[in-house]
């Protein structure tokens, strides 16, 4: 199992970097990720998925569609690729703390 | 020395990844699976960031730090050396080059095409090569397509490119000698010319020569894309360009649709793949009715214009028209000598046979496109045709926005309501034809059901048919429908 460490502490994660346990999540995590996936500064744009993206898997356990992101962030799908440069699913997802969303994107 | 313990790292900065202890791959099937399928995926190294496929270190008993034995990665620098594949004798391609035709084998064997994938694949009678994936690319959302390898004794996998290519698929020879060169560089040295979505196809690229190939391909002028859950690239049939039966402009239909979709081709958001083809007449060569989602295709409404003199030169000629008549799919043709060709009106497929037949016979002035949904051959629910859902809207260029508007009306319907993986065949059975017309705005009408007269014309009036070509020849009067 590879670790990674984050804000001083160690954490799990699988083959792609993705936090095993998703409950170890913390605004400071989320820092240290957006390092290891190259975006330098987290904007109130990148929080705004980040956060909802949270809210949605903690509520339901299931990364949503990327239809349903694009419509209750409100940012159109292009930007969320120049926020997050690979991809809503394993970019965003991996800042939001949560497994790796299947499917291909 | 006895083999102990087998890691798995990284190849850039040696982090180690995963390892295992030889007696554990031997015994446990589980992890033996797993240390395989890591092998052959791209993996992104969660130290240093780099993705590619991960190196094998074997670590001895006796020598702790012995040097690794896995393949060393030669660092960064202009293109990656593809991997070696064994050579092995290969009976069967051998088979496959006698003959008097050209052999793809032969052409196979001067690139550098893993040959014995294709030898054990019929050796073995199943293909070898297992399912695929995507590799993530800054800057390309579609991602970039992999096929990985069930041998990975003979190859690792391989990264395909897919470029769209021009409406009409025609490439300038001197730009195309440039695509040569970026295959000759960083691929196998081969292109897939066209693949069966019509788009080109750049087979074999090592993942660390992925972005300096993607920069020179978009540096020529072309892009890539079209994989993963988005419009992937249409194709269209050659239409004005060279035949003589396109009912609209196929081509600058296209072109019109890549500045209208383009994003939808590039940033992956549909639940499935979502193909559109555009066929100028009903013959359809594109296959668009059997193969695409949404398939726009030429139609006439009025009946086809005859040119009594020429079919008659032609029947003097030695044409076989009776033939012709016995076979009309409507059964509405007859000839004699006195009237000439006449149509039945209320028959009338407008099918196209008479006018592939009988030289003379032309499709009718009234033209449009019709727009058929949710033809697939894999899915859920197995092949489908494609229904009609909108028999005759008109065409008009330059930007063809009442017919964009429909599809991307469409598009959003099945963007919202279809579940994840389901094509829009599969969706538009689980919803009822209906209820996706409600859902879409798209008036029900008579001439569109769930289970269509076969003459999908019979209930146009005459007075909704207007001849309006603006030069019409001396041909007989077109007749009316009804």
């Amino acid at each position: 199992m590879p670790a990674i460490t984050l804000a001083g502490k160690q954490f799990d994660v699988d083959e792609n970097g993705f936090l095993q346990d998703p409950a170890q999540w913390s605004d400071e995590v989320a820092l240290g990720l957006a390092q290891t996936e190259g975006i330098e500064k987290l904007t109130d744009e990148h929080w705004k998925v980040v956060r909802y993206l949270r809210e949605y898997y903690m509520k339901f356990h299931v990364a949503p569609s990327i239809r349903m992101l694009c419509k209750q962030t409100g940012l159109p799908l292009k930007q969320i690729y120049q926020l997050f440069p690979s991809g809503p699913a394993k970019g965003a997802c991996k800042l939001a703390g949560m497994p790796k969303p299947t499917g291909c994107v | 020395m006895e083999l102990d313990t087998i890691k798995l790292c990284c190849a850039k900065c040696g982090f180690t990844i995963e390892q295992y202890s030889a007696t554990e791959l031997a015994e446990v099937p589980r992890k033996a699976k797993r240390y395989k399928y890591l092998l052959q995926k791209s993996s992104i190294c969660p130290a240093c960031l780099a993705s590619g496929r991960l190196k094998e270190v074997r670590v001895t008993r006796e020598s702790a730090t012995a040097p690794p034995g896995g393949p060393v990665q030669p660092s960064a620098a202009a293109p990656v050396a593809h991997e070696r594949h064994p050579e092995a004798p290969t009976p069967m391609l051998d088979a496959l080059e006698r003959g008097r035709w050209p052999s793809h084998v032969t052409e196979l064997r001067q690139t550098r095409y893993p040959l014995q994938m294709y030898e054990q694949s019929l050796q073995r009678r199943t293909t070898q090569w297992d399912y695929g994936g995507y590799v993530s690319l800054p800057g390309v959302a579609a991602g970039v397509l992999v096929r990985a390898s069930a041998r990975p004794e003979i190859t690792k996998g391989s990264n395909f490119l897919r470029i769209m290519d021009p409406c009409g698929n025609f490439f300038k020879t001197d730009k195309l000698r440039r695509l040569c060169e970026i295959a000759e560089k960083y691929a196998y040295g081969m292109l897939h010319l066209l693949s069966t979505g019509g788009d080109l196809e750049m087979l074999g690229i090592p993942t660390e020569n992925l972005r300096p190939a993607v920069a020179e391909i978009m540096a020529i002028g072309f892009d890539v894309g079209s994989t993963g859950d988005d419009y992937r690239t249409s194709e269209e049939c050659i239409g004005p360009a060279q035949c003589d039966l396109a009912l609209y402009d196929t081509l600058g239909f296209r072109e019109a649709w890549y500045k209208r979709f383009l994003d939808d081709v590039q940033y992956p958001r549909f639940p499935h793949k979502v193909k559109c083809k555009f066929a100028g007449c009903p013959n359809d060569c594109v296959r668009g009715g059997q193969k695409s989602d949404f398939f726009v295709c030429g139609v006439f409404r009025d009946l086809p214009a005859i040119d009594q003199s020429r079919v008659k030169t032609w029947v003097d000629q030695g044409g076989d028209i009776t033939t012709v008549c016995t076979r009309c799919p409507g059964g509405c043709l007859s000839f004699n000598n006195g009237d000439g060709l006449r149509i039945d009106g209320d028959s009338c497929l407008r099918c196209m046979y008479c006018v592939n037949k009988v030289p003379g016979v032309r499709p009718g002035g009234d033209r449009g496109v019709a727009i058929l949904v949710g033809g697939k051959m894999r899915g859920k629910f197995g092949p489908m045709l494609g229904k009609v859902v909108v028999p005759f809207l008109k065409a008009q260029p330059p930007d063809y926005k009442e017919v964009f508007d429909l599809l991307e009306r469409m598009t959003e319907v099945y963007d919202e309501h279809a579940r994840k993986k389901e094509r829009v065949g599969d969706f538009l059975l689980r919803i009822g034809l209906s209820e996706f017309l409600r859902l879409a705005g798209v008036p029900v009408s008579a001439r569109v059901v769930s289970q269509p007269r076969i003459n999908l014309y019979y209930h146009w009036e005459p007075e909704e048919i207007k001849d309006e070509r603006t030069a019409v020849q001396e041909v007989g009067p077109p007749q009316a429908g009804v």
